[in-house]
């Protein structure tokens, strides 16, 4: 099919090593739609995405199967081929801020050789689009964020700059990996507004969360993942009114910690 | 047991052209946590929660203001003081992965407190190293690995088991459950709950997480742009939470289900 990416058989191991850590895994992530996956921890979610963009090295990690986007394979294509492709068409918000960054460089100066590597502006342009992306992540004193070092953010705030980054160009597709762990709940809702809009305007989300309230909010479709392998898929309704696994219910179950009534919330 | 006066810290940012802003990341914060009991403190991000943090671990020194533990001044105190006062107060930091040494194994993460604070022999630091690994919900496997080699919520319940490994009497966690399951998440917590019944700890639990921060504790700080501006005592439903901003967060809660989505104004 076209206008998607398309996951076939995906398996991740550790070269030299039989043991699987992500097992036979099949999904789509379609255009203008966004897909949830939640999980156990350490249950092969990152390592999933990171191999979709082509990030995990080639001398540690086995990956098999196919990962086609708009038909094309990325793993067999060429690395020349692959980096014009995975760079313009598909964006990752990593998991972890703070190692994503390069602590040398300032904000602004990685906006804008990000935008220059991807399209025709000028520099001044590509800070005039930065910083606007930026504004839009509800992100105060834009011009002082560009002029600073990843280390003198707070997680939130470089959270907010990874997902500006990835959204600036809105790429096809958009990969989300516990993007707003570190935001406050009003800030969240900023944000996941923004993956709607994304949504609405045709580019496809792969949302990997714990948070079963971002779930709720923004989620199409969803798939669960234990110990490496999909163990339930299905739509946002299907897994929250109709869990068919035993995982996939005692999730649910553990996602509030206080008694709703206590709390008086309506 | 830690009180805190007037605490400030500023930090200067300069623009493309140089100008300079001052960025008070904690503006004139007073407050007082007493002995065994446990405090959460929730806020907008960017508000100066982990700097606060910081500021009562002592890794950071404060612009101005006091913070006393045990009614002795931390700025008054000798650098071997602090060491000892060190084995007391611990901390897990927002951001697992950069604060485990990259280059240690998960065994030497683990074992690093016990052996700067504690003399016991090599035998029973291996006993106490996987009990605490096994208490975190992790395999024992994981003990030979890197930092890197870990998923992100794994990196984070190692950092829990290095805090709780010496049983302080204060502990700071920044954001410590936020990339777990659902599922490990509650163990954890009822892990923190339990020690913290036994052994008579107190915590300072820094959280996004309105659910989270209510089943910690029941004090309740909420913090905005440098300042608390809120400080609840003892409540039993969010209904208790007066300032404009706390009632933003409340109304911001995400849905609990797909059929209670909010659809945009
Ligand atoms: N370099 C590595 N060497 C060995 N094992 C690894 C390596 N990287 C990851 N793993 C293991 O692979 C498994 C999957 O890791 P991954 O980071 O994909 O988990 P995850 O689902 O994203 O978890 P979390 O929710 O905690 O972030 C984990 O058990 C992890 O320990
Ligand atoms: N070393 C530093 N140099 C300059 N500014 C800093 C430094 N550390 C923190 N800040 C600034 O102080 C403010 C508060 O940051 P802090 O990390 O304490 O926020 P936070 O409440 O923990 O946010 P989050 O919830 O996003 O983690 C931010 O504006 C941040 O940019
Ligand atoms: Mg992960
Ligand atoms: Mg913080």
């Amino acid at each position: 099919m076209k206008n998607s990416l398309e996951i076939k058989d995906l398996n991740i191991s550790l070269v030299g090593n039989k043991n699987p850590l992500v097992q036979n895994l099949s999904f789509d992530v379609r255009k203008g739609k966004i897909l949830g996956i939640v999980g156990e921890s350490g249950s092969g979610k990152t390592l999933t995405c990171k191999a979709i963009i082509k990030l995990l090295n080639e001398k540690v990690f086995k990956v098999s199967g196919s990962i086609k986007l708009d038909g094309n394979n990325i793993l067999t294509m060429s690395e020349k081929q692959s980096r014009a492709v995975i760079g313009k068409d598909i964006s990752m918000i990593m998991q972890n801020p703070m190692t994503a960054f390069n602590p040398m460089m300032k904000i602004g100066q990685h906006i804008v050789e990000t935008i220059k590597a991807h399209t025709e502006l000028t520099k001044k342009q590509a800070y005039a689009l930065g910083s606007s992306a930026l504004e839009e992540m509800n992100l105060q004193r834009v011009a002082e964020i560009m002029n600073s070092y990843p280390h003198t953010l707070s997680g939130g705030m470089l959270q907010r700059v990874m997902i500006a980054i990835a959204l600036m160009l809105e790429p096809s597709i958009i990969i989300a990996d516990e993007a707003t762990t570190a935001l406050d709940v009003k800030n969240q809702a900023i944000i996941l507004e923004q993956f709607q809009r994304m949504r609405d305007i045709g580019i496809g989300l792969l949302v990997v969360t714990h948070d079963f309230g971002v779930i709720a909010q923004v989620a199409d479709d969803v798939l669960v993942m234990k110990a490496g392998e999909i163990i339930e898929q299905g739509s946002v309704y299907q897994i929250f009114y109709n869990p068919k696994t035993e995982y996939t219910k005692e999730l649910l179950q553990s996602r509030f910690l206080v008694d709703e009534e206590q709390l008086c919330l309506v | 047991m830690l009180s805190v006066k007037n605490l400030a810290k500023q930090y200067t940012c300069r623009d493309k052209k140089g100008r300079k802003t001052i960025v008070k990341a904690v503006d004139d914060v007073s407050f007082i946590l007493e002995e065994k009991k446990s405090y959460s403190l929730v806020g907008e991000s960017g508000s100066g929660k982990s700097t606060l943090a910081r500021l009562l671990l002592y890794i950071e020194k404060p612009t101005s203001g006091q913070i006393k533990i045990d009614q002795l001044d931390l700025a008054k105190m000798s650098t071997r003081e602090l060491r000892n006062k060190r084995a007391d107060i611990q901390m897990v930091m927002q951001d697992g992965q950069s604060s485990l040494d990259p280059s240690l194994k998960i065994y030497d993460s683990i074992a690093e407190p016990l052996r700067n604070f504690l003399k016991i022999s090599k035998k029973e630091e291996k006993r106490r190293v996987e009990a605490l690994i096994s208490k975190v919900e992790l395999p024992l496997a994981v003990l030979d690995r890197l930092p890197h080699q870990l998923s992100g919520g794994q990196q984070k319940r190692v950092t829990i088991a290095r805090a709780i490994s010496i049983n302080p009497k204060f502990i700071v966690f920044d954001e410590a459950v936020s990339g777990l399951d659902v599922t490990v998440r509650k163990k954890i917590l009822d892990l923190l709950l339990r020690l913290r019944d036994e052994s008579g700890s107190s915590y300072l639990f820094i959280t996004h997480d309105i659910d989270v921060a209510m089943y910690m504790a029941r004090n309740i700080l909420i913090m905005k742009d440098g300042k608390i501006v809120e400080q609840l005592e003892n409540i039993s439903s969010l209904t208790e939470f007066k300032h404009d901003y706390s009632k933003v967060l409340i109304r911001s809660l995400p849905p609990r289900t797909p059929g209670h989505r909010q659809v945009k104004i």
